[in-house]
């Protein structure tokens, strides 16, 4: 059955590749006919690399959250006093950054993951990513927790995320905002919309601002850290800090089990994983001293802005 | 539950057992150094406070973080060390080697068998001696060629902590917890 998207002001779509294998997207990000940031390129190890573009990390300046009747007494908004990332936007500028994400996407053949974040049933988000590319599409499927066959059945998401990183906000001083790159959140509709950055971390770490909303104001503990246990599942440790600081690498320990290396709850049943794959970096990365995450680098991994040499790959 | 912090100055300890006020108050501090490749425009080290180990990603205010935290830790028992992965005074980065030494005896529970001492300014108890660590590491004061270095700059980023956390200080809970912090 080929899924809707008109009930998302999707429309004209070409083709639908909705939850495709690791195969199948494997022949779709190397199709030869690929040009540009589209592109991937195999490498030594059976990764495929793919490239960014000017994004190769997040842009914290472009990042809002809606400003509503709901959301406004609960976001910790940035001020003068104490700056952060949670720009407000108003309702009506989301409703025209949406409408350039929807109108990207729309007479185009799409890619659409359905994954969850979080592995608690009880408080996962189930999320729908809709997007043009297929190594995003690929990106999804590794950082994301896999429906089984049966939840894939009967898929309801819970948020939708919108990624149009082909398109640009072209009037963004009339909308009061700071570049052509939008990555914004509307907590009370559910829904993220990317405009304007290949960067595959939009996707990960936006749907972790969003556990980070959701899940305190239920009493669970939402914590940006990585986590690995005894073989018992008994001594759990939560390793805190930010990206570089050796959460992955010390995480990953022959010994113990890893749980996840970046985002975590914890409910009054322990601590669990958000995600279901790693995002490790791999500047000179060794075999010898990190193991685990070079083993990782094989077919279906997905590498982003390696430099590739030429003869060797 | 081990905080992880790149520090850049060369000041804090390899590792620190942390008091619950003191948990609190390093998880608010978040302090660290970003290393280079996560964002547009950072490619050194520089040192930084971010809230809860991850200011970008919060959306609530960060005591909201820190409360739903200490309320799972007192539930469960849960100890909470702070680990320098940084460096120390020799200009070097501490090895992957020691610090993996430092988290089994954080694991195995032989951390808290261990002697330890109070470092000064900080206030924080370390060990003296850990299974399968380089023992001259463990005081960072023994890693410059002369005490009196590590003072110097240890002042400079107790100055930066407490400035950090002012922030924090407009209310009560807040502000019972500097005490918990460097103090000058």
């Amino acid at each position: 059955m080929t899924l809707d998207l008109t009930r998302y002001g999707i429309v004209g779509v070409e083709k639908i590749y909705h939850n495709l294998s690791y195969e199948e997207l494997y022949q779709h990000e190397m199709d030869p006919a690929l040009t540009g940031y589209d592109k991937g390129q195999l490498t030594e190890l059976g990764a495929v690399n793919v490239m960014t573009g000017i994004f190769t990390g997040r842009s914290p300046k472009d990042k809002y959250i809606v400003d509503d009747s709901l959301s406004h007494d609960k976001v910790w908004w940035t001020s003068d006093a104490y700056k952060n990332d949670n720009h407000p936007m108003n309702e009506q500028v989301w409703s025209e950054v949406k409408k350039i994400a929807v109108n990207a996407l729309c007479n185009k053949t799409l890619y659409v993951v359905d994954a969850f974040c979080g592995a608690n049933k009880d408080t996962r988000m189930a999320v729908r990513f809709i997007m043009e590319v297929a190594w995003q599409a690929h990106f999804i499927k590794n950082m994301f927790i896999q429906p089984t066959a049966e939840e894939l059945a009967s898929f309801t998401p819970d948020f939708v995320v919108y990624n149009a990183s082909k398109a640009k906000v072209d009037n963004y001083k009339e909308l009061g905002l700071n570049s052509e790159t939008c990555v914004a959140f509307n907590t009370t509709s559910r829904e993220q919309v990317i405009i304007n950055t290949w960067y595959g971390g939009e996707m990960k770490k936006g749907m972790f601002s969003m556990m980070n909303y959701y899940l305190p104001l239920q009493g669970i503990a939402s914590m940006h850290c990585s986590a690995n246990t005894d073989m018992e599942g008994k001594n759990t440790a939560i390793f805190f800090g930010l990206s570089g600081t050796g959460k992955t690498t010390l995480s990953t320990d022959p010994k113990r089990l890893l749980i996840g290396d970046d985002e975590h709850g914890w409910d009054d049943n322990g601590v669990f994983n958000f995600e279901g794959g790693c995002y490790a970096k791999v500047i000179n990365l060794d075999k010898e001293s990190e193991p685990d995450i070079y083993n990782a680098i094989k077919r279906n991994a997905l590498l982003e802005n390696v430099t590739v040499d030429k003869t060797v790959r | 539950m081990i905080f992880l912090s790149a520090d850049a100055f060369g000041v804090l300890p390899p590792v620190s057992i942390l008091t619950p006020e003191q948990t609190q108050y390093y998880f608010l501090s978040g302090f660290t150094a970003k290393l280079a490749g996560t964002e547009r425009g950072i490619t050194e080290p520089t040192p930084t406070f971010s809230a809860c180990f991850g200011q970008a990603f919060l959306e609530l205010h960060p005591t909201k973080y820190g409360e739903e935290l200490v309320k799972k830790m007192k539930k469960s028992g849960a100890k909470a060390y702070l680990v320098n992965t940084g460096w120390n005074g020799t200009g070097k980065r501490i090895s992957i080697k020691d610090t993996r030494g430092i988290i089994d005896t954080i694991l195995d529970g032989s951390i808290n068998q261990a002697p330890t001492k109070t470092i000064p300014l900080f206030n924080l108890e370390v060990p003296t001696a850990l299974h399968g660590v380089d023992p001259n590491i463990l005081d960072p004061r023994d890693t410059y060629a002369q005490a009196s270095q590590w003072e110097e700059k240890a002042r400079d980023l107790a100055g930066r902590f407490i400035k950090n956390f002012e922030k924090y200080t407009s209310n009560e809970a807040g502000k019972a917890l500097v005490a918990a912090g460097p103090k000058l």
